[in-house]
């Protein structure tokens, strides 16, 4: 028995969080949905995250400037991932820029959500309440 | 730079005589596009991206004048002085024109001494690089503590010691704009009223011509207040605007603007 990733999404589109909670939660983990960058902040400072998925085009600062901060500044040890539509080429170049550990494509019905996700995560966590064998 | 008048149009290529008054002009121009190894120059004139151009730099300090082939990039407006022009890059570059330029930039760097704001007179051009107050009127900490980390990343890497103040009304404002000038105010148009900021600004003669980056969501051409008042759109980007701090920094900032 594995304890649920806990995922953390960022995104000012309350029809994006609505729909990638869902799927994500489907796919067994638990998940977290801000839609600004003051709450985001209040979850990170008090709530062990196993992944961060950030949008890219966030209202106020670009995703990838604000994935820079969390690593750079917040040493924030859970993955990063930027999620956006733009141009492949232009996702990387700025995954590479900001230290993210990655990106995925934003698509509207989201069908590789929770496979793509799943790439990111840590090795599944072994429940307190199962011992390991003697 | 002064003027810059075609003289001769050859079958691909322009000639441009490029007439300094001192070499400042060609070290700020050329550190502001340095990774790509071009300049900015000024001119009312129209003149297509991709024109091929030789340049025969001419000022002063340097005999004989540097003939540089060069081709248009871009046309537009340059953020440090909002003077029209095009930029230019610099094609096939010998290594001794490269070394000469690099002699000229290197001896337009600033200072390693610290900055004494307060003995700066309004309106006085001082080359930068060490100490620079930025005051961002933004009413939120975190997009306060991304524009600190990178700011101060940045100046780690370049030698800068950056002073950021955070102002979160204009009420607060007053503080920081009698303390010491400051060398650029980024304002954030959901944050505060715009115009009665610009207003306090400019009525303080040191900051009367300091530049004022406003980041908004809306279209705010019409607000334009001063040729020295800038408009970038939210998502704030910190890209452009390491360039232009970087620009008012006195040295390349660290991206294309």
């Amino acid at each position: 028995m594995t304890s649920p990733a806990v995922i953390l999404l960022v995104d000012s589109t309350e029809r994006s969080l609505k729909v990638a909670a869902s799927l994500l939660s489907q796919d067994g983990h638990r998940v977290l949905t801000v839609s600004n960058l003051d709450d985001a902040e209040n979850i990170i400072e008090n709530q062990p995250l196993d992944l961060i998925l950030i949008e890219l085009n966030l209202p106020e600062i670009s995703g990838h400037d604000y994935a820079d901060y969390l690593r750079d500044a917040r040493h924030v040890n859970a993955p990063i991932v930027l999620w956006s539509s733009i141009n492949p080429d232009r996702l990387g170049t700025l995954v590479a820029e900001c230290g993210a550990a990655g990106a995925i494509r934003k698509d509207i019905e989201m069908n590789n959500l929770a496979a793509d996700v799943r790439k990111f995560l840590p090795m599944p966590r072994v429940n307190d309440t199962v011992k390991a064998p003697q | 730079m002064e003027s810059h008048t075609p003289l001769r149009a050859a079958r691909e290529s322009v000639l441009l005589r490029v007439d300094y008054k001192s070499s400042e002009a060609l070290g700020l121009s050329y550190l502001t596009n340095l990774s790509s190894g071009g300049l900015f120059l000024r001119t009312e004139a129209t003149i297509p991206v991709g024109t091929q151009l030789k340049l025969v730099i001419n000022f002063p300090e340097v005999v004989p004048p540097l003939t540089v082939d060069a081709e248009v990039r871009w046309t537009g407006t340059e953020l440090q002085s909002l003077a029209k022009g095009v930029g230019l890059a610099f094609r096939n570059v010998s290594p001794e024109i490269k070394s000469r330029l690099g002699q000229i930039v290197a001896s337009l760097q600033p200072t390693n001494s610290p900055l004494s704001d307060e003995a700066t007179a309004p309106n006085e051009s001082v080359p930068l690089g060490r100490g620079i107050r930025i005051v961002l009127v933004a009413a939120s900490e975190v997009i306060a503590a991304v524009f600190r980390q990178r700011i101060n990343r940045i100046g780690r890497e370049r030698g800068w010691v950056v002073d950021l103040v955070l102002v979160k009304s204009i009420d607060q404002l007053a503080a920081p704009l009698s303390e010491r000038r400051a060398r650029m105010f980024i304002v954030d148009q959901d944050a505060v009223t715009v115009p009665a900021v610009v207003k306090m600004i400019r009525s303080d003669a040191r900051h009367a011509r300091t530049p004022i980056v406003i980041v908004g969501k809306a279209s705010v051409a019409e607000e334009r207040h001063s040729i020295e008042t800038l408009y970038l759109r939210k998502p704030i980007s910190m890209k452009p605007l390491l360039g232009i701090i970087g620009l008012v920094g006195g040295q390349h900032g660290g991206g294309q603007v």
